[in-house]
């Protein structure tokens, strides 16, 4: 049986609630869902805490649900300057085991293509071979057509972009159709946009999320099963794509 | 030069531009030598037709002073770009709001076909942005699909007026050299982040008139410090160069 991955997961501060979930929250919900495993991403510094510090709570979570349970660092550049930024990615991925990084462009206040900010991080997911996951479909730094100057200039780093783009969603059909390095995350999006994007990009670079726990994560798992596609095609969506990117499982990305 | 790009013939909800000699008093209260007018009243009363021939007529009576768009129902296919061509217009303009947007999937289908025709005729093509509010897909993916369809032709991206989306706006020239933007009243900041990023010759003004004063956008473009080399794009030089005057 194929696994299901959920690859937008939360743990940690939970935004819009101020609760902060636990493991066994998270877990509770992937197994109402049948969800075997999530990448969950702690929000610490959406509210202003030390993203650092979320960071490594989400990866000491992990390692104690390391058959579940797995981890994207968060990063919010501005709030202590680039190059402290940078020297938590090393250590974020190297000692910790995250297996990519996060940012949020419309809370943390920085463009989604910033040649301060977001340039210097994608350099280092190019050296460190990991995926970069941006939020999109906010005005006014977040639109999915700033992904394409990263995937222009960056074509060997991999960019998950974040919920279809919301509303935006078309924009993130084209970026995604013409640059084949980004993914899109399926969280906290409707039918239609996801349709949108099963036709832009094939069932090949969809990946699974929910964004829990702002949505649980039936909610999307189910939208996928209603896809007009083959089994194969939907156990793709569901956890075979992000295990191919992230090469988990012995699947080569 | 100063030309404005976008004058509506009949706008739908104001009263005024009823008349092509009000049209011309306010050119020239502005300062405005050049207009490009269009036949608004056609998202409206759907007489796709008949406005344009009052743009065509209207522009041979005044053929110093007034170009014309001529406007066309997409969904009606892009046969009314023959009788744009006809008329002697410039250029067709798709106008996407008042739900004529067509939606994902289907820029292909309708948007293309009339941005080819026209290329086939030599004559311009611009999209009118308002209706690209997020909740009809996005910002920019019609200009982009357009624009990557036909990489030798120029498309215009009129009406950019959301202030939210001028990252939107210029990461979409950035992708599509081909594309060109008509800026209204517009955040200083980003106009001139524009002329630095995409250049002024890819830049030229719009006021929409009557829903805006063109005298207000040349006193802001004025305002920006540019060289006046760049300043004379904006105001005029693309324009020239795009209608061919």
């Amino acid at each position: 049986m194929a696994t299901v991955i959920d690859q937008h997961a939360h743990i940690g501060l939970n935004y819009g609630h101020r609760h902060k979930t636990g493991a066994e929250e998270v877990l509770q919900g992937m197994d109402e869902a049948g969800v075997d495993k999530s990448i969950v991403i702690d929000l610490a510094s959406l509210y202003g805490g030390d993203y650092r510090v979320g960071n490594r709570e989400a990866a000491e979570i992990c390692e104690r649900h390391a058959d579940r349970l797995m981890c994207f660092a968060y990063l919010h550049p501005p709030l202590y300057g680039i190059d402290a930024c940078l020297r938590h990615c090393d250590e974020a991925v190297r000692e910790m085991g995250h297996l990519g990084l996060k940012l949020h462009p419309v809370s943390d206040s920085h463009p989604t293509n910033s040649r301060e900010y977001v340039y210097p991080v994608m350099e280092k997911c190019r050296e460190l071979e990991v995926p970069i996951f941006i939020h999109t479909g906010h005005v006014p730094h977040s639109g999915p057509i700033l992904c394409a100057d990263l995937a222009r200039v960056f074509p060997d780093v991999d960019i998950i972009l974040g919920h279809i783009g919301h509303a935006m969603f078309a924009d993130a059909c084209y970026v995604a159709r013409k640059y084949p390095n980004i993914w899109i995350d399926t969280s906290m999006n409707h039918g239609g946009p996801l349709r949108n994007a099963l036709s832009a990009v094939g069932p090949e670079r969809l990946l699974y999320g929910s964004d829990s726990p702002t949505s649980h994560p039936i909610a999307c798992k189910g939208l996928i099963e209603t896809l007009e596609i083959t089994r194969e095609e939907k156990d793709l969506i569901l956890g075979g794509n992000i295990e191919r990117l992230l090469a988990l499982g012995g699947a080569a990305a | 030069m100063i030309f404005d790009a976008a004058v509506c013939l009949k706008h739908p909800h104001l009263k005024q531009g009823h008349s092509v000699d009000e049209i011309l008093r306010a050119m020239d209260d502005a300062g405005v030598e050049w207009a490009a007018l269009q036949p608004f009243e056609a998202t409206q009363k759907f007489n796709w037709g008949e406005a344009n021939e009052e743009v065509a007529a209207a522009c041979r009576a005044h053929p110093d002073r007034l170009v014309g768009w001529g406007a066309l129902n997409h969904y009606d296919g892009p046969d009314e770009a023959d009788h744009v061509t006809e008329l002697g217009l410039s250029g067709v303009k798709l106008f996407t709001s008042w739900g004529f947007t067509p939606g994902t999937g289907l820029i292909e289908r309708f948007y293309v076909p009339v941005a080819q025709r026209c290329a086939d005729h030599g004559i311009l093509f611009s999209i009118e942005h308002e209706g690209h509010m997020p909740t009809l897909g996005g910002a920019v993916y019609s200009d982009c699909i357009v624009a990557d369809a036909l990489p030798e032709r120029t498309v215009v991206m009129s009406r950019c007026w959301t202030w939210g989306f001028w990252p939107d706006y210029l990461a979409a020239m950035a992708e599509c050299k081909n594309l060109v933007m008509e800026i209204g009243v517009a955040p200083v900041s980003w106009v001139r982040r524009a002329v630095e990023e995409v250049g002024a010759d890819r830049l030229l003004i719009g006021s929409w008139w009557p829903e805006h004063d063109p005298a207000l956008i040349v006193t802001q473009v004025k305002s920006l410090g540019l060289s006046a080399e760049d300043e004379a794009k904006i105001l005029g030089g693309s324009a020239r160069r795009l209608f061919g005057l």
